[in-house]
């Protein structure tokens, strides 16, 4: 073989070399923007009509202390539960008291007599509305996750999510009867809660309804623990609830319709009793990407007060003038 | 593979939900009606675990082995056969990982991380070739490394290199050693590891540029014997240090040298010294020998001065810097929804200040790793420089003991006590 | 008298030789065991911690293997179960069935399987898990977060270095040690981080 050949075929291998060593370790690989190839694409699902939207957001109210979890309303007043902290402000952002509390808050609620019940975890403790701590309920047991608190007459009902159980006490602490929501042969699987969403509510003619979080719907039982009546549907389309565990969230207004939020794609809705989609709040949109499924009240006009948790702010949302 | 080795872990469902904070949590399973039962998640064991202290068994037996070819035996075949063994087995079957050239930087980040506990087996590796060079020159170079062996077996029509090219290409691997330790030590990357040139061919399957090279420094190895190990492996740096100074060698021949040129050209890697017939005069020598020593310190401050002035560009190959930099010289990027690395560290929620932190302080360390690194550099050359200054009187052809890989080739071409030779001498006499 | 000079140089230079020797023997067993005096028995492994994976997708590419060594690994005690699985469907579908059209896996690695109204369990064939990390994302946003992403052991060449490790951008994968080689989830608590 030629020895100019060889030469030639070395100088270009070396060059090779060079090229991918030393180009390759002092190239700035950060400089070229790569896209995610396996990207999560959502498609359409988050685009909205417009025509739906039918909330503006009218107010904002900032949060001063860290990781806000929980907020309830009542006439006027607003009470927030963060992790160790509750906080209750008028809906002017004025603070009426806060108090640190041993916590962590999992649930709040707000009577219409200005009691607080405060769900921390595994228990329940009640509070006045200067922050005194009036009464603490006896531990359950260690396991539980309490996700909710509902009033209705005399009678409170927690909901437990770690056993997929409603527990009903009587005012003074006193676990009268529980329900896991199975015990009729048309609702045969019960509640099934996947994650520590586990929302409750009562109407205005008293009707407890509950988030049956698994099978994306929300459910009206009897006192005894039957089903009543049920809506919801399992699907990407705006009108019903994606995924395993959703709605995440809801409330009852005032005309008895159900404002509901959802996790993971942050959506806000208005359904009538009926359960039809009636309007949209807030769209994804309007949160922080991958953000926790803000906890929302509603006050006797129907606004909506949202806990946007990544933000840390109350966003009140005021429906539109109707032209 | 190990299948029937699943370690099946059951999770206790329940059992931790008392310790639920966090928004992932444990909540039991639905309650099937159903006899349904739902798996427990499978963690398939590692492949390795005992098997890492059987390749360091392996190892102390093919560095034996080899020393004995080299030495006693004198066999290049045996070095042969023992390189198709650890091509196979170090290189094709253990996918060439690990080895010691890489151990080199997991012994640097040991000793500059106090978090990081550098493995038995690695340890071993970056010790055992050493030792054995230190008492029986590059033995592993011949027998036991998976890259000198698949180098060995493509030499095909060596050239000699112009003495000139050799001198500066073997200049490299001291610059590919510092470079490589500063990157380890300042935790940037494996440099070596990554441009390992044949790993791709061990695990039949690498990415287009590892493909090309490795293929250039395979048919680059037709020509030139042992590319990688002479002009860039860091580790054979350590090697000709320790086998310089080693006290037994292989010796091209079994008794005394007749000067029968016949081994001239046998070694592919051009590691046999000539006999030096050139008059000695120990008074310049000397004097020559003292000048070179004494501009070693000027030489390792320049050294150190020039590393230390380039730190900034070296500290770019580290991607925590080189996020810092392109963030405050492209703020605009930060508006980029497809720029992964930009688009993850502003979700993280750690603050531009910490980031800047951070990269200041690596490129601190890189700053003061380029004084040693610098030194390092001026250190060698200085001594390359001075050994040069020595002219030793030569009679015999030996094996630079230095540069040779112990792969025996020359052996086979001493007459010396072969037996036509060894007949030939008899009818002569 | 010739000879005599040139075996005093011969005996200087053995000298020389045989401390260099020495000194460097002690040095690299100094070296030697200043490492190892810290060094567990145990190897290291490397291991995704999920709770900081963010589904960048680089795992299925820059592994050296081909396909990669990680692999979507199934927390089944997290699952849902549900009709409706985030990780399983491709956002927007009308039809809640296992046509091909519906699925999100793009080597459509997940096999769906009706357990009882309404339960259906997912499980992950790792043949054809490429380790995009792509269901993981759509399980963590609208599930539970039981799928995620795990360096299969058993496939995984312990690079010295791992490649996916260096570009991650989440920096979510460390070495481990050998003797707790995974980080799968339900098994383990996060930490207060």
């Amino acid at each position: 073989m030629n020895k100019n050949l060889i030469y030639l075929i070395l100088i270009v291998c070396g060059l090779a070399i060079a090229y991918i060593m030393v180009g390759g370790l002092f190239k700035n690989e950060l400089k070229k923007t790569t896209k995610n190839p396996y990207e999560y694409d959502l498609g359409d699902i988050n685009k909205i009509d417009p025509e739906m939207i039918k909330y503006k957001e009218t107010k904002r109210i900032g949060l001063s202390f860290a990781e806000p979890k929980v907020v309830d309303y009542s006439s006027g007043y607003l009470a927030i539960g963060f992790e160790n902290q509750l906080q209750m402000i008028d809906t002017s952002g004025r603070e009426i008291f806060n108090k640190a509390v041993s916590g962590p808050i999992t649930s709040l609620k707000l009577s219409k007599d200005n009691l607080i019940y405060l769900g921390c975890k595994n228990h329940i403790e009640k509070y006045n509305t200067n922050g005194d701590l009036i009464e603490t309920w006896q531990e359950i047991d260690p396991s539980t996750y309490i996700t909710s608190i509902a009033l209705k007459d005399d009678y409170v009902f927690v909901a437990n999510a770690s056993g997929a159980v409603v527990l009903q006490y009587s005012l003074t602490g006193e676990i009268l009867h529980s329900f896991d929501g199975k015990n009729r042969t048309d609702s045969k699987h019960g509640f099934i809660i996947p994650s520590p969403y586990f929302d409750l509510d009562v109407d205005s003619g008293g009707e407890l309804w509950a988030a049956n979080t698994g099978v994306q719907a929300i459910e009206n039982y009897n006192l005894d623990g039957s089903l009543r009546a049920f809506w919801g549907a399992s699907s990407y389309d705006l009108k019903g609830f994606i995924g395993c565990c959703n709605p995440a969230h809801f409330s009852i207004l005032e005309n008895d319709s159900f404002v509901t939020c959802e996790k993971g794609l942050v959506r806000i809705k208005i359904y009538l009793p009926s359960g039809e989609l009636e309007s949209v709040v807030a769209t994804p949109d309007d949160f922080s990407a991958n953000s926790i499924p803000p906890d929302l009240t509603s006050d006797e006009m129907n606004n909506i007060y949202i806990l946007d948790i990544s933000r840390k702010m109350i966003r009140k949302f005021e429906r539109k003038e109707t032209s | 593979m190990n299948r029937q080795f699943f370690k099946i872990v059951s999770i206790f469902s329940g059992l931790l939900i008392s310790v639920i904070t966090f928004a992932q949590q444990r909540f039991p399973r639905p309650d099937f009606e159903s006899d349904y039962k739902s798996p427990s998640i499978l963690v398939p064991e590692p492949r390795h675990g005992w098997m890492e202290y059987m390749d360091v068994f392996i190892l102390f037996i093919v560095l034996s082995l080899a020393t004995w070819f080299v030495l006693k035996k004198r066999s290049r075949k045996g070095v042969l056969y023992l390189s198709l063994f650890t091509l196979i087995y170090f290189g094709f079957y253990r996918n060439g990982c690990i080895c010691s050239i890489g151990a080199i930087q997991n012994v640097t980040l040991a000793l500059v991380d106090p978090m990081y506990a550098i493995s038995l087996t690695a340890l071993a590796f970056f010790m055992l070739p050493l030792l054995f060079a230190l008492f029986a020159g590059r033995v592993f170079c011949g027998g036991a490394c998976p890259l000198g062996a698949i180098q060995d077996l493509i030499i095909i029509k060596p050239i000699e290199l112009p003495i000139g090219i050799r001198k500066a290409l073997g200049v490299i691997p001291y610059l590919y050693l510092g470079l490589s330790i500063l990157f380890a030590a300042t935790k940037t990357d494996f440099i070596i590891c990554r441009y390992d040139p044949f790993v791709g061919i061990f695990r039949m399957d690498a990415s287009f540029n590892m493909l090309v090279l490795g293929g250039s420094f395979l048919i680059i190895g037709m020509f030139v014997g042992r590319p990688y190990c002479r002009f860039l492996c860091p580790y054979g740096v350590l090697l000709n240090w320790t086998s310089s100074v080693s006290k037994k060698h292989l010796t091209i021949t079994p008794s005394e040298c007749i000067d029968c040129k016949l081994c001239e050209r046998s070694c592919p890697m051009d590691a046999i010294n000539k006999p030096v017939t050139e008059p000695v005069s120990r008074k310049k020598d000397i004097n020559r020998f003292v000048l070179s020593v004494i501009i070693i310190p000027i030489l390792m401050l320049a050294g150190g001065y020039i590393v230390s002035k380039s730190h900034v560009y070296l500290s770019k190959v580290n991607r925590t810097v080189s996020l810092a930099e392109l963030l405050i010289t492209h703020p605009e990027l930060k508006a980029d929804p497809d720029h992964i690395d930009i688009q993850t560290f502003l979700a993280s929620g750690k603050t531009m200040d910490s980031l800047v932190q951070e990269a200041t302080v690596i490129r601190e360390q890189f700053r003061i790793g380029g004084w040693i690194l610098g030194a390092f550099f001026g250190l060698s050359f200085g001594i390359m420089f001075s050994k040069k200054t020595i002219y030793r009187n030569r009679t015999d052809y030996e094996p630079d003991k230095g540069n040779c890989v112990s792969c025996g080739r020359c052996m086979d071409f001493c007459p010396v006590g072969k037996e036509d030779f060894e007949t030939l001498m008899k009818l002569k006499s | 008298m010739n000879d005599r000079k040139e075996n005093k140089a011969k005996s200087r230079r053995d000298f020389l030789q045989s401390t260099a020797r020495y000194t460097l023997a002690i040095s690299i067993g100094g070296i030697g065991g200043l490492v190892a005096s810290k060094s567990k028995t145990g190897d290291y492994l490397w291991q995704i911690d999920p709770f900081v994976c963010t589904q960048c997708g680089r795992c299925a590419d820059e592994c050296v293997l081909t396909p990669s060594a990680v692999k979507c690994f199934h927390a089944f005690d997290l699952c849902g179960y549900c009709d409706l699985c985030g990780g399983y469907f491709k956002p927007g579908v009308m039809d809640l069935n296992t046509g091909g059209e519906n699925q999100l896996c793009p080597t459509a690695a997940i096999k769906r399987n009706f357990v009882e109204d309404p339960f259906f369990e997912y499980t992950i064939d790792e043949d054809l898990c490429i380790g995009c990390g792509k269901c993981v994302k759509g399980c963590s946003s609208f599930g539970n977060g039981s799928l995620h992403l795990q360096i299969n052991q058993d496939l995984c060449v312990n690079c010295n270095q791992c490649a996916i490790a260096r570009m991650c951008p989440s920096d979510a994968i460390t070495r481990v040690p050998a003797s707790n080689p995974y980080k799968v989830k339900g098994d383990f608590i996060k930490s207060n981080t």
